[in-house]
This record gives structure tokens, C-alpha cells and sequence, in this order.
């Protein structure tokens, strides 16, 4: 297995004011392709700093960072969003759809920054799309989809460019429970196609899911443990968190 | 940067917000609108203004008495102690100008009052005083009735040729042939009738008699500067006969070499350009207006693309995080500010030819739009766009993509 991410010595310090805040301080971290690791800390405790950097949103004060073998910590703007185009597959908290366009077209758009032919691009998005079952809905605005439907429309958008890494930043955050089991099992079944996921959360049965769990604090990495993951060749997806509570 | 993703975020985004667009757009709309409409009225007049000196047909000038200036009393003023343009010029003309054949006097007076039993014009008739070829030199066919000829030129008979608005008024109900009516006073015989010219320019075109100029100068004397006009004989000839002419005029009236010419020369192009001149300031004017109303336009339009740049900042923060360049948010938000103008630009060119339409209907003016007028309100409404679009459009370009995700 290839190094994913490489992290090493990171540190990131935020100016406010005259005030030095250090956010993260000398972390190092490695993840393998094929992964699926869960970052997860209280809130202050870095862990949005380290998803913005792992994300080439932004870039460390210190230390080196390699995304699959590309060195980004001293890249410009731009070439950070060449990074994210074509590395990256982001899941965000609340869908970060275009409300004007269809789903379709959400999920086109990195292949159009990427500066993908027209039938290419058909061709990809039709299969991400296909991908999270909703080759159906493609005509549909995010207002005329349910919050479940519009994360899987937020999940092909990350998968369309076949991308080194999928980063979710509290994909279920704004999901009910039964959504956000679907969500899961979608981001399980990616998995199992080799996807390197990294799952940002501060809840603790969602970070069951991961095979890896990060746990930061205070800026630094507290703990960094592999666990049996709550789903998994067992069948643990078989019961549905609603029938298990219908049936008690 | 991908155009057409470009153009279709624009165009939803422009309609998504149609009534905060349209509003903006008014500017644009008016800049544009006035541009059009102006340069198709004037456009008009000077169609009018040709075809009515076309009369004054290619190879006819005229020599009087001050030079070809509309508008220009100060002028006029200045040089009103120039001899009168008589007889002596007339005969210099037909007998040293080979290129010409006819040569014809015309004496004007304005204000007078024709009067038939009973009914009288106003005191705004136009008398001239003309030999045969007044009515052809001057585009007047005859409606009944003759023209004055020779014979009543060399006797100086008491006759007249009436235009359609005196013998509307005077002979409301009768043929107004062969009755005797009074012009200023003087007795003369109604020999014919002009048809009526209907002309836009000059109302006044069949507010007119003629009488033969030998008549003229019986009955008022010959005070009066004559109007020489001229025919050369081969158009194509046109300057030499005017310099041969102006020659002759000189010599007749003991100019030596170096005096200025103490008389002008009327030419139908010159009088078209000297029309042009005038409205000169009136298109820069309409432009004065135009480019203030397309400046605030643009002020507008910047005022809405911060709005929308705040608005779309979550999305801006979105489009960054999935590897939008800089280029490309600025890109996008420029293609915006341009559509949106040039949507007013295409709404400000269909009000402003249905407004050309409507002047020309109302005036009969034959009112044309100058297809340039069209490419200038878009080229310049594109520069209105870009020149007040860059800035918002560079500010969304610099968001950076960790604030404007967070931005609520």
C-alpha cells in the first residue's frame, strides 16, 4: 500500500490580533491508500485546521505535507485548487450544493474545472451518479430532493473525479438517523471499492464505522488507534438503527 | 475557463433575481435608447435634408448675395454691406461661363398678403420673383394652369403662379384660374397653380406666388439682392463650372486678386454639410447624455454584482473547495456583469428602434436606425460591463475558500 497523506511536523498558528493561537502543533500523520480513518476531537481541538490542511484549503505555518507524493505545503492558490480538482472528493456538513442547479450539473462541476470534454464528463457523471442511485434524479433540483438523496448528490459530486481521497466533514451532521445509516453504508460500500476515506466527526457511532480513528486535542494527536469497525464483512449493516429501536 | 458553464450560471443567476436585474438594467436600457433614437432622428432629418436639396439636382448652384451658413446671423450681420447680386452678375455668368446654359434670377421677399375679394392670406407669403425656370430650379410642378413664360418675363406681365396654400385660402371653392387677386397692392392675373409640396422641412414651401422677375422689379423695385441659380450643362462638371463661375461673378463685381469673394455660393452638398456641422453639437450632446446615463448604469451594476458576490459567497467557497481558479470565479462574475449589460444593451436597442419608429410615424420624418448606433450602445455596454464588473468580480476571485464555505 502508497502513502496517501503524509503529514510531518504540521503546525498551524492563527494570528488574531496580537494574540498567537497555535491550532495544531508538530502533527505527524500517515494514511494509506485504502484507508478509512476518522478524525475526531472535541471542538477547538484542531480538528477543522487538520481537515482544511489534509483538504489543501489551506496551508500549514509549518512542516511538510505530501498528497500522494505531491509536496502542496508551499503551493499557490492556484495550484492548491489544482490539488483539490483532481485529488480530493469533499463531503460537507450541509450538502454545499448549488441550489440553481440540477443534480446533474452539481455533480459535473469539477470535471468542468478540470477542463473535461463534454461527453467525458457525461460519461463520469453518469456513473458517480449511478454510483449513489440516483442516475433517476439527475434532473432534480437540491429543493426537490430530501437531505438524503442531496448527500448522496454531495457524495457522486466528490466521487466524479475519481479522486486520491474522499474527505467528509460531518457528512451526517444534518441528517436524521436512518439518513445518516444510508449515508454510512454508502461511504462503507466505497470503501470496500478501495476508496481512501477520512471522515471528520465529533460523534462517536460514526467514527465506529471507520477502521482507524484519530483522535485529537488540544492541537496535538491524543490517540490513534485501529478498531474493528462497527460494520464489516459480519453483516452489522443487516439491522437498521430504526428497526433495531422498533423491535426493543 | 469554460465559457458555456460561465454563461449558463450568469443567465440563471440573472433570471433567479429578475425584477433586482431588470431595475438595474434601466439605465442601460435609457443609455441606449437614447443613443438610438437620437442618431435615427437626426439620421432622418438628414435624409429629408438631401433629399430636399436633391430639388437643387446634381450640377445646379446657386450664387447670392451671403455665403451658405445655417444658423449663422452673426455672419449675415457682419457682411451686410456686400454689393447686391443684379443683372451685371447674370450677364457676366451667361456670358463668359461656357459650361453652363441656364441661368436663372430669383428676387425673395417674405410677408406678404395675398388678397381676392373678400378673403386674404395671412401676412407670411413668400413672393419670388423668377424667370421661366423657377419652378423646375426649384422642384415646383405645375397642378393647373401654366407657368409664366418668356413673353410674360420680357413684358413683365401682372401674372402669377399661386402655391397650394394661398390658393386653398383665397379660392376655397373655385377654379382660381384667370381671377385677378392682389399682392401687396399689386393687381396680377392667377396664370397657374403649384402642386402642393407637402414638405417637412419647410412648411412654408407652398406658402408662396411667383411672378415674373421683371414683374418683381416693376412693382418693388430692384433693391433687392438676386439669387442666381445655374445649370451646368454636364454634372460631371460641376467644379470647373462653379470656378469658372465664381471667376466671372469676380471680375463683374472688380474683386482684385486677393479680396475675399463678397458673394456665396450655395451648393446642395454644402448645404448638407453645413446641416451636418450643426448637428454636430446635438449628437454630441445625445452622447453627453447616453454615456451619463450608461456611467450610472454601471455604477449600478457593480452595486448589484457585490451584492450577488456576498450572496454567492458560500457557493464561491464551494466552486474553490471543488478547484475553481481564481481566473475562473473571475471569470464567471465578469461574464455576469457583461450579460447582464448587454441584456439591457439588447432591450435598450428595441425600445430605442421602436421609439425611432414611432418619431417617423408621428413626424413623417423617414426616420432610419444607423446600424451602427446598434454595434456602438453593445461594444460600448460590453466596456460599461467589464469596466465596472472587474472589481466585484476580483474581489469574489480573492475570497478565500475556508471563509467563504463558513460564511452563513
Amino acid at each position: 500500500m502508497s502513502e496517501i497523506i503524509r503529514l510531518k511536523n504540521i503546525s498551524k498558528i492563527y494570528e488574531i490580533g496580537k494574540i498567537k493561537v497555535p491550532a495544531l502543533k508538530d502533527v505527524d500523520l500517515i494514511i494509506e491508500q485504502g484507508e478509512y480513518v476518522a478524525i475526531m476531537g472535541p471542538s477547538g481541538s484542531g480538528k477543522s485546521t487538520l481537515m482544511n490542511i489534509i483538504g489543501c484549503l489551506d496551508t500549514p505555518t509549518t512542516g511538510n505535507y505530501h498528497l500522494a507524493g505531491e509536496e502542496v505545503n508551499n503551493m499557490t492558490d492556484n495550484e492548491l485548487a489544482d490539488v483539490r480538482n483532481r485529488r480530493i472528493g469533499f463531503v460537507f456538513q450541509t450538502f454545499n450544493l448549488l441550489p440553481r442547479a440540477d443534480a446533474y450539473h452539481n455533480v459535473e462541476l469539477p470535471l468542468i474545472y478540470a477542463g473535461m470534454s463534454r461527453a467525458k464528463r457525461r460519461e463520469q457523471t453518469n456513473e458517480a451518479l449511478s454510483r449513489v442511485g440516483l442516475a433517476e434524479r439527475m434532473k432534480h433540483k437540491p429543493n426537490e430532493l430530501s437531505g438524503g438523496q442531496r448527500q448522496r448528490v454531495a457524495v457522486a459530486r466528490a466521487l466524479v473525479n475519481r479522486p486520491s481521497l474522499l474527505l467528509a466533514d460531518e457528512p451526517t451532521g444534518n441528517l436524521d438517523s436512518r439518513t445518516s445509516y444510508e449515508i454510512m453504508q454508502l461511504f462503507h460500500e466505497l470503501h470496500q471499492n478501495g476508496n481512501t476515506i477520512v471522515l471528520v466527526t465529533h460523534e462517536e457511532d460514526i467514527a465506529a464505522y471507520a477502521h482507524r480513528v484519530v483522535r485529537l486535542f488540544d492541537g496535538n494527536i491524543s490517540s490513534d488507534k485501529r478498531q474493528e469497525p462497527r460494520t464489516g464483512m459480519n453483516g452489522g449493516f443487516a439491522a437498521k438503527p430504526e428497526e433495531n429501536g422498533e423491535a426493543a | 475557463m469554460n465559457y458555456s458553464e460561465s454563461l449558463y450560471i450568469s443567465l440563471t443567476s440573472i433570471f433567479a433575481h429578475k425584477l433586482r436585474s431588470g431595475l438595474t438594467l434601466l439605465g442601460v436600457v435609457i443609455g441606449v435608447m437614447t443613443i438610438i433614437a437620437t442618431m435615427s432622428v437626426i439620421k432622418g432629418l438628414q435624409q429629408m435634408m438631401e433629399e430636399e436639396m436633391s430639388q437643387l439636382s446634381a450640377g445646379v448652384f446657386q450664387v447670392q448675395r451671403y455665403d451658405q451658413q445655417i444658423g449663422d446671423g452673426g455672419h449675415r450681420r457682419n457682411r451686410k454691406y456686400r454689393p447686391k447680386i443684379g443683372m451685371t452678375e447674370v450677364r457676366a455668368i451667361e456670358e463668359n461661363v461656357p459650361l453652363v446654359d441656364v441661368v436663372a434670377p430669383e428676387i425673395w421677399h417674405w410677408g406678404a398678403t395675398l388678397k381676392f375679394e373678400n378673403e386674404a392670406t395671412p401676412p407670411n407669403v413668400t413672393i419670388a420673383g423668377g424667370a421661366t425656370g423657377f419652378a423646375v430650379n426649384n422642384g415646383y410642378m405645375i397642378e393647373t394652369g401654366r407657368n409664366f413664360t418668356q413673353v410674360d418675363v420680357q413684358y413683365a406681365r401682372p401674372v402669377c403662379v399661386i402655391g397650394a396654400g394661398p390658393a386653398r385660402k383665397l379660392f376655397p371653392y373655385r377654379d382660381p384660374i384667370g381671377e385677378r387677386i392682389t399682392i401687396d397692392g399689386q393687381s396680377a392675373t392667377v396664370i397657374g397653380v403649384f402642386q402642393e409640396m407637402g414638405s417637412m422641412m419647410n412648411r412654408n414651401a407652398d406658402n408662396r406666388v411667383a411672378v415674373p422677375i421683371t414683374t418683381f422689379t416693376n412693382w418693388w423695385g430692384s433693391e433687392r439682392s438676386w439669387n442666381i441659380t445655374v445649370h451646368t450643362k454636364d454634372p460631371t462638371k460641376i467644379d470647373e463650372a462653379l470656378e469658372q463661375t465664381i471667376g466671372a461673378v469676380r471680375v463683374a463685381r472688380g474683386l482684385k486678386p486677393g479680396d475675399p469673394n463678397n458673394f456665396g455660393v450655395w451648393h446642395s452638398n454644402q448645404i448638407v454639410d453645413s446641416f451636418n456641422d450643426m448637428t454636430k453639437w446635438i449628437r454630441i450632446a445625445a452622447f453627453g447624455i447616453a454615456s451619463i446615463a450608461l456611467l450610472v448604469a454601471g455604477v449600478g451594476i457593480m452595486n448589484i454584482m457585490l451584492v450577488s458576490v456576498t450572496e454567492r459567497t458560500r457557493e464561491i467557497g464551494v466552486r474553490k473547495a471543488l478547484g475553481a481558479k481564481r481566473i475562473e470565479i473571475m471569470g464567471q462574475f465578469l461574464v455576469e456583469a457583461v450579460i447582464l449589460t448587454e441584456i439591457g444593451a439588447v432591450f435598450g436597442i428595441v425600445v430605442g428602434v421602436a421609439a425611432s419608429v414611432l418619431v417617423g410615424k408621428v413626424t413623417q420624418l423617414p426616420v432610419t436606425v444607423p446600424i451602427w448606433t446598434i454595434f456602438a450602445g453593445l461594444i460600448f455596454c460590453s466596456i460599461i460591463g467589464i469596466a465596472f464588473g472587474t472589481w466585484p468580480a476580483w474581489k469574489a476571485s480573492r475570497l478565500h475558500p475556508i471563509e467563504a464555505l463558513r460564511y452563513e
